[in-house]
């Protein structure tokens, strides 16, 4: 590749151009300033795999593209022979590695892999392209075409012996941290994705990696600790700021990639996109840049489904768990046949049952608030209502007394109950501490309950979040105090260095400075 | 940090003429004298230079570092003060 400093005035300002800087014109002294600007544009790779799909025309070395071409060709059979994929499978590849030529082609990326070029000749050192090959899936990734890593598989797989083959299974395993224990099975777990694969590589060539399995794709976010140790591990020489890069791209990546694998993957990607959720909230994490934020705003809607789903289903269960405690229902009839069959006259048990029913309805009515009217029914009412003679009821109160077990109250009057001793004459009043409750209305019971104890849960979250909230905001006061703290002392020793400066060489000045002068200065 | 020394505010709030180097906010006399060395002898041209560089923060910063190797709060003091003057006069 030639290098920057060589490029002439047009190459730079297109490469530029291609990057989306506002080149100015090029002369001897703004040339140096552009030239850096590409090259460490250049080694950032600022994703210029996105802005190829859309200026399609780009222009290269000649003896460049052949070498690819050679590439790409032993790229492909090593694909379809490490995969044993059919002869379908075979077709796509053929595909992909011409698009992988078309992009590559074009892409500055080639700049990046000098240590992937050197890592690909040393093919005596086994150990050594273990090692690579471990490094190798970050570099890839970073530069976003996933081409390089094709490369990657070519340099080890040129030959087909034995110890060459282990190299290129290591390099996949590197890539899937899905397959990360399972070495030797890493050919056939890809199987059976194949068809959703090609789903995937056929929407969004430009952005899917070639080796990589979409399953690795999906668990790639799910295992970001995992990869990060990696990272650590391989003391890669990058800065921050690329990585950071990387991870809003996968986070776009399972966005994607949810799409096509929602059935198998929801769960790991309903924890996966929970964590971005949760991340996107912690300052300074991965999501620092407008993208993470747009990313984590998809997740937002497609974590809210589920839950609000989770919710629904949970708040039925309450409902049917409170229907069925309700303390105040009783779903058998209180007096039943067996007993009435003691009795020797039916006719005060009828009585009473109807008693009971008038009765518990009244109660029933009174909780579900149908009625102004008191529980408590009056003897003669009751007495009208049952239509019996006085004998019969009087029996029938004394059977009630008998049987406390059934609950009737009974009352002299509004105010003083029937003691123990009182004679059943003596009953003014009657009401039933059963009372019958129509479904409807236990319904409605059940959701007042169940949603005054959702709102007091709500409630109780909220202000622990609030409180959350309120404490991060006050160590990031804290924080800005200090930084601010921290400006004013080096601002303050800015003035008093320059003012030495200036004493040195003007004689007349003193070295030092009042702290009014100093305080003014400042300000 | 939101204030501006009074260097600034003398060199924004009038229009350039033939003032010299180190009537920019951020240039002093060491810098001032490599600039003028290197033929950046007036204002205006370290104007030219930024506005060749379409006024971009990045790369006026870059090439200023260079050029006379200013440190960063000089740099940003020289940007500041074109942009500003550019703004206020262009």
């Amino acid at each position: 590749m030639v290098k920057e400093t060589e490029l002439n005035d047009k190459d730079l300002r297109e490469e530029l151009s291609k990057y989306g800087v506002a080149v100015g014109p090029i002369l001897p002294t703004t040339r140096g300033v552009y030239v850096k600007k590409l090259q460490k544009l250049k080694t950032e790779n600022k994703c210029p795999g996105y802005q190829k799909s859309t200026n399609g025309n780009h222009s290269d070395s000649s003896t460049k593209s052949n070498r690819k071409l050679k590439q790409t060709k032993i790229a492909r059979k090593t694909f379809g022979f490490s995969s044993d994929e059919s002869d379908n499978e075979e077709k796509l590849n053929k595909g992909r590695s011409y698009i992988t030529r078309k992009t590559r082609r074009s892409s500055p990326v080639n700049q990046t892999p000098p240590v992937n070029q050197t890592s690909s000749k040393e093919t005596k050192k086994p150990i050594h392209r273990k090692v690579e090959g471990l490094a190798e899936p970050r570099r890839s990734r970073r530069s976003v075409t996933p081409v390089s890593q094709a490369s990657v598989a070519n340099g080890y797989s040129d030959d087909s012996d034995e110890e060459k083959w282990e190299e290129v299974t290591s390099v996949d395993i590197s890539t899937s941290p899905y397959l990360h224990h399972s070495p030797r099975s890493s050919l056939t777990p890809r199987r059976p994705l194949m068809p959703q694969r090609s789903i995937m590589t056929s929407s969004r060539l430009s952005h899917s990696s070639k080796i990589e399995t979409p399953l690795s794709a999906v668990t790639r976010n799910g295992g970001k600790s995992l990869r990060k140790r990696k990272f650590d591990s391989t003391k890669d020489d990058d800065n921050d700021e690329s990585a950071s890069h990387e991870y809003d791209d996968s986070a776009d990546e399972v966005v994607a990639s949810a799409e096509n694998f929602e059935p198998k993957n929801s769960e790991r990607n309903f924890f996966s996109s929970f964590k971005s959720l949760f991340s996107s909230r912690k300052p300074g994490q991965f999501a620092n840049s407008e993208v993470g934020l747009q990313n984590s705003w998809r997740l937002h809607c497609s974590v809210l489904l589920p839950i609000g789903t989770v919710v629904f289903f949970i708040i039925l269960g309450l409902l049917y768990i409170t229907m069925r405690s309700d303390s105040l229902v009783h779903s058998e009839r209180l007096i039943d046949i067996s007993e009435t069959l003691k009795i020797d006259s039916p006719k005060p048990m009828a009585i009473v049952n109807s008693m009971y029913d008038i009765l518990s309805k009244a109660a029933g009515d009174k909780i579900c608030n149908y009625t102004e009217a008191s529980d408590v029914l009056s003897f003669n009412k009751l007495k009208k209502t049952v239509q019996a003679n006085e004998g019969d009821f009087m029996e029938a109160l004394k059977l009630i007394k008998l049987n406390p077990q059934w609950e009737f109250v009974m009352w002299k009057d509004r105010k003083q109950l029937l003691g123990k001793d009182d004679n059943v004459k003596d009953v003014r009043y009657l009401s039933s501490l059963r009372p019958f409750i129509p479904t409807l209305c236990r319904f409605w019971r059940a959701v007042e309950k169940v949603l005054f104890r959702v709102t007091m849960v709500v409630l109780a979250m909220i202000i622990i979040w609030l409180s959350i909230i309120y404490q991060q905001y006050r160590a990031r006061k804290l924080n800005e105090e200090k930084q601010l703290m921290f400006d004013l002392v080096e601002k303050i020793l800015d003035v008093l260095k320059k003012h030495y400066e200036t004493s040195c060489t003007d004689g007349d000045i003193q070295p030092f400075l009042p702290i009014l002068h100093a305080r003014d200065m400042i300000i | 940090m939101s204030s501006t020394s009074q260097k600034h505010q003398d060199f924004v709030g009038e229009p350039m003429g033939e003032k010299g180097i180190e009537t920019v906010a951020g240039i002093g006399k060491v810098l001032g004298k490599k600039l003028s060395d290197k033929g950046y002898d007036k204002a205006y041209v370290l104007l030219g230079q930024f506005l060749l560089l379409k006024k971009s923060d990045e790369l006026f910063l870059d090439w200023f570092k260079d050029t006379c190797g200013a440190n960063k709060k000089q740099a940003n003091d020289a940007y500041q003060c074109l942009k500003d003057w550019c703004d206020a006069n262009l």
